[in-house]
């Protein structure tokens, strides 16, 4: 399943949707299709006939586009220097906010960590720092 | 050739389950419609039908499991009556505003209280505003065609809603009658393959079913849903011509029985309707001008039709098989006097209530009933509305 971050998401309100999937549309059955509709051109000013049918989102993992983060009570701060790559951080975080990649975690995903403190709570090296504020 | 057999409602309906063969059933049992799931249980059991069958623990759960399956790509099914349907109000919203073209088999049977087990369809009307598509009746054989009509109905790309076949609880799904079935071959190519465009299973090509909206697109969600039941309308009629053609028995939104030059119309939904019928053969040939307006698609409400249907007629009888408390009177009443109003044909009605949880509705009440309405145009008689048929008072 495609995992959206910052850029994926700039990206997926210039990219038509339907285009990325063309070849996969071509192969199957060999109609037109007539309900995908590119949701990024919806909006509170669409007339009822362009909405998609039952309100149906063609796309998946749609509520990361959401920018939660605008919600952060506290920030946490990382301390890149300290981190051990234990790993422990990022399987307790409630809102998948730590990615990890090749064995390593990377940075902070701001769009949607709300700033809860497990994390660094769980941290033996002190490699995560809570600061009081959205930061 | 067709199959001559006898079978109660409840069998002929399961008997076309097993034929269209449908990919998913999550049902809970309740009388009267328990014959059905468990019908089908034992076709499965005996290795006729593929069907993944899902026994849950309650009704909210076989409505819930049938639009999980829907959303899914499957074609999904359940049954159920009276308290079973209640328990699924709040989904049975949901399967028509996600647009899913699941199909259920409603065994009419009253609502609670007080408990009872017999028919009314105050089931039925209780969800007559939730966006299905609802079709009564009369007999076996209307419950088995209604059926096999039910899904090329629900599939068509302009309706993609969920369809109600509705049977009078014991007296149509016990009582076992002639019946003449259709070839397995004939029901599979008729109903054909479900060939969703969009759902949940499809690698590649993912989707989210019923998301939260916010009051900027609620209300065109709404509109959408409703022009959906709107065009409904002819594909009802559209499946009912290739069925026609399949079976040689010819349905529509209503079934009109010596109307044409009718004084007195009675206008009735379900079992009761073949009553009516036999009292107005026994009246016509007294020379009564009496006739029947049998509603068969009461989802959604062909208004104009039956208002042209009633216009020639002086009074009409208009019978509900439930309360709906309004203190007015019963709903099939509220929206045929809706129909009748908007359209300007101001023929004289009166509201008959009758045959709740069960109690009996007979051909000599149709013969009082119409005697009653010859009383009122030929000698001014006052009748009163919204009269209860065979109340001890």
């Amino acid at each position: 399943m495609q995992d959206f971050g910052t850029e994926d998401r700039v990206k997926f309100f210039h990219t038509i949707d339907f285009v990325r999937w063309l070849p996969v549309y071509g192969a199957v059955a060999g109609m037109e299709s007539t309900m995908r509709t590119d949701v990024s051109k919806i909006n509170e000013k669409t007339p009822h006939q362009d909405l998609t049918e039952g309100l149906m989102i063609f796309a998946g993992g749609s509520s990361k586009l959401f920018n939660t983060g605008e919600w952060r009570t506290n920030t946490p701060v990382f301390h890149e220097d300290r981190c051990k790559q234990c790993l422990l951080c990022a399987p307790v975080c409630p809102d998948s906010c730590i990615p990890v990649k090749d064995g390593k975690r990377l940075a902070f995903d701001m769009e949607h960590c709300k700033g809860c403190g497990i994390c660094a709570n769980v941290c033996p090296f002190d490699a995560i720092e809570m600061k009081e504020g959205n930061i | 050739m067709a199959i001559k057999e006898r079978m109660s409602g409840n069998e002929a309906v399961a008997f076309a389950i097993r034929q269209v063969n449908p990919d998913v059933m999550p049902a809970f049992p309740i009388t009267p419609s328990t014959e059905i799931p468990q019908l089908v249980s034992t076709y499965i059991a005996n290795g006729q039908m593929d069907t993944e069958f899902i026994p849950v623990e309650s009704e909210h759960s076989s409505m819930s499991a049938t639009i999980g399956a829907e959303a899914a790509g499957a074609r999904s099914l359940t049954a159920t009556s009276s308290a079973g349907l209640a328990l699924m109000w709040e989904e049975l919203l949901l399967a028509a505003s996600n647009r899913l073209p699941l199909v259920m088999a409603l065994v009419n049977r009253t609502l609670s209280g007080p408990i009872n087990i017999n028919c009314d369809h105050s089931d039925g009307m209780g969800a007559r505003d939730t966006g299905w598509i609802q079709i009564y009746a009369e007999n076996n054989q209307e419950a088995y065609d209604n059926f096999i009509q039910a899904y090329p109905i629900a599939e068509d790309v302009r309706v993609h809603l969920p369809v109600m076949i509705c049977q009078d609880g014991f007296i149509t799904s016990h009582a076992v009658e002639n019946i003449t079935l259709l070839e397995d071959n004939l029901v599979k190519d008729f109903v054909g393959e479900y060939e969703p465009e969009e759902y949940l299973l499809n690698p590649g090509k993912p989707i989210a079913v019923g998301p939260y909206s916010i009051s900027s697109y609620a209300m065109e969600a709404k509109k959408n849903q409703e022009l959906a039941m709107e065009a409904s309308k002819a594909v009802i009629l559209e499946v009912a011509e290739r069925f026609k053609e399949m079976s040689g028995r010819e349905y529509g939104l209503f079934e009109e029985y010596c109307t044409e030059d009718a004084d007195y119309i009675m206008f009735i939904m379900g079992s009761a309707a073949g009553t009516a019928k036999q009292a107005v053969d026994d009246l016509r040939e007294q020379g009564k001008k009496v006739g029947v307006i049998k509603l068969r698609v009461f989802r959604p409400f062909p208004a104009q039709e039956i208002a042209q249907a009633l216009k020639h007629c002086k009074v009409a009888a208009i019978m509900d098989r439930c309360e709906s408390y309004n203190g007015n009177g019963g709903p099939l009443a509220s929206e045929v006097s809706a129909a009748l109003f908007s359209h300007k044909v101001m023929i004289e009605t009166v509201n008959y209530i009758y045959g709740l949880a069960g109690r009996d509705f007979t051909v000599e009440d149709v013969y009082d009933i119409f005697a009653d309405l010859e009383a009122m145009v030929e000698n001014g008689k006052e009748i009163k509305q919204y009269q209860y048929i065979n109340l001890r008072k």
